[in-house]
């Protein structure tokens, strides 16, 4: 049993002749702690999704904490192997999982996603601790793929004002210039606001001659925006962005509960604050350099490389934040990057980890037509985590900087 | 302000404390027991020749064995000598077996007095100095326990530059190098002089811990007469380990296998300087020294003034849980009899940990972010499971400094401090000839 207890066995003391205990107090925190306050946070953005999307998202987290807990507990059944860490773990992944689902989802995608976060993400690898993909994004990448139209609808819900918490985000009206949610009215006969996610929005700045020609269909010259203000002026106001009240998956729209949740996590020291600012500054940094398309003079596409430089100040620094803002990137880097198990250990490790993450989620973004572009980097960059744990270590009392490379 | 704030280094964590118990006792004299053993090979070497028969009377501070290349012995109370009996003596780098001859006290353990020097030392020689180190039964207290002289021979070969005492007392529960140099202070100051003249270096610091600076300002007048210059340690956890206190004062780091006196620094703690005050200055021999009693639960508290060779568990009274000989923190090895040498600091009783079930490590990361010698903690684990000796010493697992952080932090409550204290002791020992057998029962070769 010393695989796992790491107990030194009494016919190794008699080899070397001495038998060592380690030390006999030990720090408060155990796994357990360790899952639980990670839910605890993880539960601030749920419940802010639930008070913005009304009681179907209730349904769907509630469905997602469920299935992944019996699931597991299933699983363990059938196998017979011991379930090592209680069902913590398991509930942490469901209200993750919950986080990244839209909440108009129907009852039967949180199942498949929790089965498949916790069968194929989890337990064949060998369950807490020994996974490479973080088990909710492997759920939700699965529903993604097998349920695409449910999964990815043209028009999204936000209740009402005087709707929230109790609406039913089924019940909308479209509306597609729409841009005050402070101070609304439900319409009659529904609960919410139905539009565009804002990231869509955006990519009316399409940009990129591969990607129109590849992936998208190409507008005219003509139908191309004369500037950033033009597109910007169809989405929320920041407020609006930060408080969360725009369309999106249940998790990723409050921005604001993200990162104070996040901050507590970086405060308790289960997250290093390296990985979520490594995530937002490259993000940051991409969004700010990466080419976008624009209508020239004589109606001409013109590819323009930084376009921040290429607005004022204010502009600038709106179209960054809504590009940051939108797209899951800030619930990825505060919650789903961080993930113990499939993040690197050191803070070297994190930061590079991070970099891939932010630069690879605003690229999908920005050229590609998919629907969970932060979830998928995210994806990428676990699985390159076993070989940025060993790039990075840091240096051992003792020994000289890169003494590796000197010769012996 | 003559305490000086120095650096920091990379890791360690925030203790509890848990000194306030025994930290404001002072030192008292241990409570008679009946039979000493007092160990004749407490240090490297054989163990030293009786030169006094079976039930003869002697007084305390007699001469009771001649040295054989380890230490003379002196009784610490006046007694009949009896029978030669096997104890074990425990020490940071393990567990030793020692002859030992049984004296049954007759005279109670007398408390510390101000002896009135006999000797000038500070007119004599090095060479003066030295002879004198080598008897009063004078040894080290940290690490390896070995004759004074020894060490001081083996400095005075590594051409050091400067002198450390080391009060620091990192350990949660431990007071009794606090204590000595509240009280005894001024001695301590002129032992670590004493000492400072053997090696023939100028510069001394003695470290402190900054939470206790107030407690000590009574020795600034002593320590500026002896020109030694006090340091203030920030109270962060393995801040007292000889490694981290060379590397924050001296800004040299040990290199892996090797002691600080190939940096050319010696740390020496407070009861050895006290020691060597007491027998160079006043020929009073090192026959006690103080131990802290405390731990968990309801015992007798306080810090000791003990003869060498009292028994261990029978300080404790009828404690129930675990001793613990030394500080909680570092690695501890389990001894039946053990007794009381140079190198006990602390008898201590700790609750026994539960029976912990197995948890796999989820890769928090913790091990190695709060490791002081930044060591892959959790890879020279695995290599110890898979029975891989050249993964670990490629990981460097001969830098670990041993202070029990990574077991302390593990929300996983994995063994590692064990494991990377096994693994190092075992490259030590045998550097060559490690079968992966030897690790793990089920790892191939």
């Amino acid at each position: 049993m010393s695989l796992l207890t790491g107990q030194p066995q009494a016919h190794h003391a008699t080899q070397i002749g001495m038998d060592v205990r380690g030390p006999l107090i030990c720090a408060p925190e155990s796994i357990r702690t360790v899952f639980i306050v990670t839910l605890a946070a993880a539960s601030a953005p749920l419940c802010a999704g639930i008070v913005l999307f009304g009681w179907r998202a209730a349904v769907v987290a509630a469905i997602c904490i469920g299935s992944c807990a019996n699931i597991e507990r299933l699983y363990y059944r059938v196998t017979r192997m011991p379930a090592l860490m209680g069902r913590s773990h398991a509930y942490l992944t469901g209200v993750l999982l919950a986080l990244t689902l839209p909440p108009t989802a129907p009852w039967y995608v949180p199942v498949v996603a929790s089965a498949f976060a916790i069968i194929v993400g989890k337990a064949v690898f060998g369950g807490v601790g020994h996974f490479l993909w973080q088990p909710a994004l492997v759920g939700r990448l699965a529903a993604a793929v097998l349920f695409a139209g449910a999964m990815n609808p043209e028009y999204w819900p936000v209740l009402a004002q005087d709707r929230l918490l109790w609406g039913d985000a089924d019940k909308g009206r479209i509306v597609d210039d729409w841009r005050k949610w402070h101070g609304s009215c439900a319409p009659e006969n529904a609960d919410a606001f139905v539009s565009r996610r804002s990231d869509v929005v955006l990519s009316g700045l399409r940009p990129s001659k591969a990607s129109y020609s590849a992936l998208a269909y190409l507008p005219p010259p003509n139908e191309l925006p004369k500037a950033p203000p033009a597109a910007l002026g169809q989405l929320p106001s920041m407020g609006e962005m930060l408080m969360g009240t725009v369309p999106g998956n249940i998790g990723e729209t409050c921005a604001i509960v993200i990162v104070v949740a996040g901050l507590y996590l970086i405060y308790r020291n289960y997250l290093k604050w390296q990985l979520p600012v490594a995530v937002l500054c490259s993000a940051a940094a991409v969004a700010a350099a990466a080419p976008v398309y624009l209508a020239g003079p004589d109606d001409v596409a013109i590819e323009v490389w930084w376009p921040v430089l290429h607005q004022e100040g204010e502009v600038a620094l709106t179209y960054v934040m809504y590009r940051l803002l939108s797209g899951g990137i800030v619930l990825s880097a505060f919650f789903l990057a961080g993930e113990s198990t499939s993040r690197p250990t050191g803070a070297g490790g994190q930061v590079i980890f991070g970099a891939g993450i932010g630069s690879l989620a605003m690229l999908l973004q920005l050229y590609v037509n998919t629907p969970i572009p932060a979830f998928m980097a995210v994806l990428a960059m676990n699985t390159l985590t076993p070989a940025l744990d060993s790039l990075w270590r840091p240096r051992v009392l003792g020994r000289r900087r890169f003494e590796f490379l000197r010769r012996k | 302000m003559l305490l000086r704030q120095y650096g920091s280094f990379a890791g360690g964590i925030d203790l509890p404390d848990e000194k306030h118990s025994t930290l404001g006792m002072p030192i008292e004299p241990a409570a008679r027991q009946g039979v000493l053993r007092v160990p004749l090979a407490p240090c490297a070497g054989p163990p030293a020749r009786m030169l006094v028969p079976e039930g003869t009377r002697v007084s305390a501070g007699e001469r009771i064995a001649a040295a054989c290349g380890g230490v003379d012995v002196y009784a610490p109370c006046e007694g009949r000598i009896g029978k030669t009996v096997d104890v074990q003596v425990v020490s940071a780098v393990g567990v030793k077996h020692s002859p030992a001859i049984e004296l049954v006290a007759v005279g109670q353990m007398a408390p510390i007095r101000l002896l009135v020097p006999v000797f000038d030392w500070r007119a004599a020689s090095s060479r003066e100095i030295r002879t004198s180190l080598a008897g009063g039964g004078l040894t080290t207290a940290k690490g390896h326990i070995e004759p004074l002289n020894i060490w001081v021979e083996r400095g005075l070969r590594a051409c050091c530059k400067c002198i450390i005492a080391n009060v620091v007392e990192p350990q949660p529960y431990v007071t009794s190098d606090h204590r000595m140099l509240v009280e005894n202070g001024a001695e301590v100051i002129r032992g670590l002089m004493i000492i400072a003249k053997a090696l023939e270096v100028g510069q001394m610091l003695l470290a402190v811990d900054q939470r206790r600076v107030d407690q000590y300002r009574g020795l600034v007048g002593a320590a500026r007469a002896c020109n030694v210059a006090m340091v203030a340690l920030p109270a962060k956890y393995p801040a007292g380990n000889d490694t981290l206190l060379v590397k924050v004062l001296h800004r040299r780091e040990t290199p892996i296998g090797k002691e600080t006196f190939d940096v050319g620094a010696a740390v020496i703690d407070a009861s050895t300087c006290f020691a060597a005050y007491r027998w160079v200055a006043c020929q009073s021999p090192q026959t006690a020294r103080v131990v802290t009693v405390s731990g968990q639960g309801t015992m007798p508290r306080g810090n000791f003034w003990t003869p060498y060779g009292a028994d261990c568990q029978s300080m404790l009274q009828e404690a129930r849980g675990t001793m613990v000989i030394g500080g909680p923190m570092a690695p501890s090895y389990q001894a039946d009899n053990a007794v009381v040498c140079a190198a006990t600091d602390a008898v201590l009783n700790l609750k026994t940990p539960p029976a912990t079930t197995a948890t796999p490590c989820i890769r928090c990361g913790w091990c190695t972010d709060h490791c002081p010698a930044r060591l892959n903690v959790k890879g020279i684990s695995d290599a110890y499971e898979l029975g891989k000796i050249d993964r670990a010493r490629r990981l460097h697992a001969g830098a670990c400094i041993e202070c029990g952080v990574c077991s302390y932090v593990c929300p996983a409550r994995l063994g590692l401090c064990e494991r990377v204290v096994w693994i190092k002791r075992l490259l030590q020992q045998r550097p060559q000839q490690v079968r992966p057998q030897e690790l793990h029962p089920e790892a191939r070769p």
